[in-house]
């Protein structure tokens, strides 16, 4: 039963990987944007049964915590976003930062399981409110990941110390 | 990415709390007022509306969506917000929200089914003009370029909500209970209904373009019904320059002229032919082409008035009902601005104040043409408003009446009669309308 139903997601999850690398606009994209992408599509995926899906979510307890159905979504998840975090490094989008970035994919994660849950028991016409919600929660978390005003904090204070020395 | 869009308020928490802090503020104003009245210092009413508007507009700004909407229409029938507030309002310039380049994707999906790669032979990702509700981009099909205009997730949600929330801040303002305004609040919150279902707005200007295509010089873009839905609206793109900036530049008077006259041929046939008509004439909703025609945009907007009202409204244009004192007051009475239970003080006061409203608005219809820069005229119709707000009776309960059908049909025509002052247009008027009309 429990292989099944991580299945189930897994397969949602190459199946949005798919359509996104079909996307002739996908490669062009930013990482952040590649992650909006690959949210909305994963939603969209999830939609065509949404009563399922949005069954399975509610059913499910502990989410953010060990789960064992999502646990094999979670470690494919992981491996895509590793590999996007890779991208966003290497492009200077996203800030590599000692010891804190071991924990990116793990804050990813929550973020999209946060979007997964609000979807579940968005009622809105077209569940349009989610849209909204993924604009908003996807920003902010690279929002955290880029480039911002701690990591300049923490270079002038290095700087200071090594000028005192 | 767009950094505007981390601050757009959507959850209902935010909003609230925003609309509290305004409120607080406009508390402590008036207190700031009511004290410095109580110490004998000259205050006039003029510099409080002046801070108040400050505020409100500054929560306005920051709500975005439908809550500009509810202000921007405010503004637009003088008479519900003061000067100082129309003013400040005037300056809500809708600041670009870009959805991203995946969420346009996904809009497309969700409501055409098709990626717009798909459905167009170009599609530009990136919006090249952004309004109060959406975004518009461009995009080629077949040789022909299209303007695709899509809506913003969750504007449509936040209507009611947004309405609830603005609604005892203009309460305050006015000074009146809920339920005196109830009725005006319903016609606000259909309108804005209907303004974000691009189904609809389709299907109005298909109609009103059919119905006002023997006007010369003025354009209504066509419409792609095949490649329209509720959020998203794809008509043809019209080579031409805003409406503001033929105002800011156009010297010949006679280029003026034309315009004008297509602006108020187009407002009034809609208006006495179909009693159905653009309710939103502000300049950022037309175009003027380098050959010197009018273009009409966004059919968001649109009133149908009911025929009774409309008799009982255009009846007061003919000298020979405005003259018959019984007939006057039978059409006053119609229009809920008398009513049977006055008392003969309240009644005076109405009275007048409908008379002069109504020959401030009728003037135009008088004539066969009209011209339309004379700034006594104008000056008359933006005082007017403000005459009402300033006067102590017109706070009253009791003083909240007139049909809810007129707010827009006054909105119509004050924005019509700005425009045209604007370009210091004389125009023909016809009159034909007027055989038609009487009680």
């Amino acid at each position: 039963m429990d292989t099944q139903l991580q299945f189930e997601w897994t397969s949602v999850l190459d199946k949005t990987l798919e359509i996104c690398q079909e996307d002739e606009n996908y490669s062009h994209y930013s990482v952040r944007e590649k992650m909006l992408a690959f949210t909305y599509t994963f939603l969209q995926t999830i939609n065509t049964n949404e009563e399922k899906y949005a069954t399975l979510l509610k059913n499910q307890r502990f989410l953010f915590l060990k789960n064992t159905i999502l646990s094999e979504l979670k470690h494919d998840f992981n491996k895509h976003m590793d590999a996007l975090i890779f991208e966003g490094t290497n492009s200077g989008e996203i800030q590599a930062r000692p010891f804190i970035a071991n924990y990116y994919n793990q804050s990813v994660w929550n973020a999209f399981l946060s979007i997964l849950l609000f979807w579940a028991n968005d009622k809105s016409e077209n569940k349009e409110n989610t849209d909204v919600m993924v604009e908003k929660t996807i920003h902010f978390v690279f929002d955290l990941l880029a480039p911002n005003a701690i990591d300049s904090g923490l270079d002038l204070i290095q700087n200071f110390l090594k000028l005192r020395k | 990415m767009s950094a505007e869009q981390d601050k757009i308020p959507t959850s209902k928490v935010e909003r609230a709390s925003r609309v509290f802090r305004t409120s607080m503020k406009v508390g402590a104003n008036y207190i700031k007022h009511n004290a410095q009245k109580a110490v004998g210092s000259q205050v006039d009413e003029n510099s409080l509306n002046e801070k108040n508007a400050e505020e409100l507009f500054k929560l306005m700004s920051q709500l975005k969506g439908s809550a500009l909407k509810i202000a921007q229409m405010m503004s637009m029938d003088n008479g519900l917000l003061p000067k100082a507030f129309a003013d400040k309002f005037a300056l809500a310039q809708n600041s670009a929200m870009a959805l991203s380049g995946p969420l346009v994707m996904n809009t497309f999906k969700k409501y055409i089914g098709k990626a717009p790669n798909e459905v167009f032979d170009k599609f530009n990702v990136n919006a090249v003009y952004a309004a109060s509700i959406g975004q518009v981009h461009e995009a080629w099909k077949d040789g022909h370029k299209l303007a695709v205009k899509l809506q913003y997730p969750g504007v449509a949600d936040s209507i009611h909500s947004d309405i609830n929330l603005v609604k005892p801040l203009v309460l305050r303002f006015i000074g009146v209970k809920e339920k005196d305004v109830k009725q005006y609040f319903e016609e606000f919150e259909e309108r804005l209904n209907e303004e974000c279902d691009y189904e609809m707005e389709l299907k109005n200007g298909t109609e009103i373009a059919a119905a006002t295509q023997h006007i010369p010089n003025l354009i209504i873009p066509k419409y792609y019904k095949e490649l329209s839905a509720k959020k998203i609206l794809t008509m043809e793109w019209i080579e031409a320059k805003p409406l503001q900036h033929f105002l800011d530049n156009e010297t010949n008077q006679d280029k003026k002229n034309q315009i004008g006259q297509a602006l108020l041929d187009f407002l009034h046939s809609s208006i006495h032919e179909h009693q159905r008509f653009h309710a939103d004439p502000h300049p950022g909703n037309f175009l003027v082409t380098a050959d010197n025609k009018l273009v009409v945009l966004d059919f968001g907007c649109v009133k149908t008035i009911p025929q009774d009202f409309y008799n009982f409204y255009f009846s007061l244009v003919r000298d020979d009902v405005f003259n018959d004192p019984q007939k006057l007051r039978q059409c006053l009475v119609g229009l809920d601005m008398l009513r049977e239970s006055d008392t003969k003080e309240t009644e005076n006061l109405f009275f007048d104040t409908a008379v002069r409203a109504i020959q401030n608005m009728s003037l135009p219809m008088k004539s066969e043409t009209f011209y339309f820069g004379d700034r006594d005229f104008y000056n008359q119709l933006q005082t007017h408003g403000e005459e009402i707000m300033s006067n102590k009776e017109f706070r009253k309960p009791s003083a909240m009446r007139g049909s809810r059908h007129a707010i827009y049909l006054h909105r119509a025509f004050f924005g019509l009669y700005s425009i045209l002052f604007k370009l210091n247009a004389t125009v023909n008027i016809d009159r034909r309308f007027i055989d038609k009309v009487g009680v």
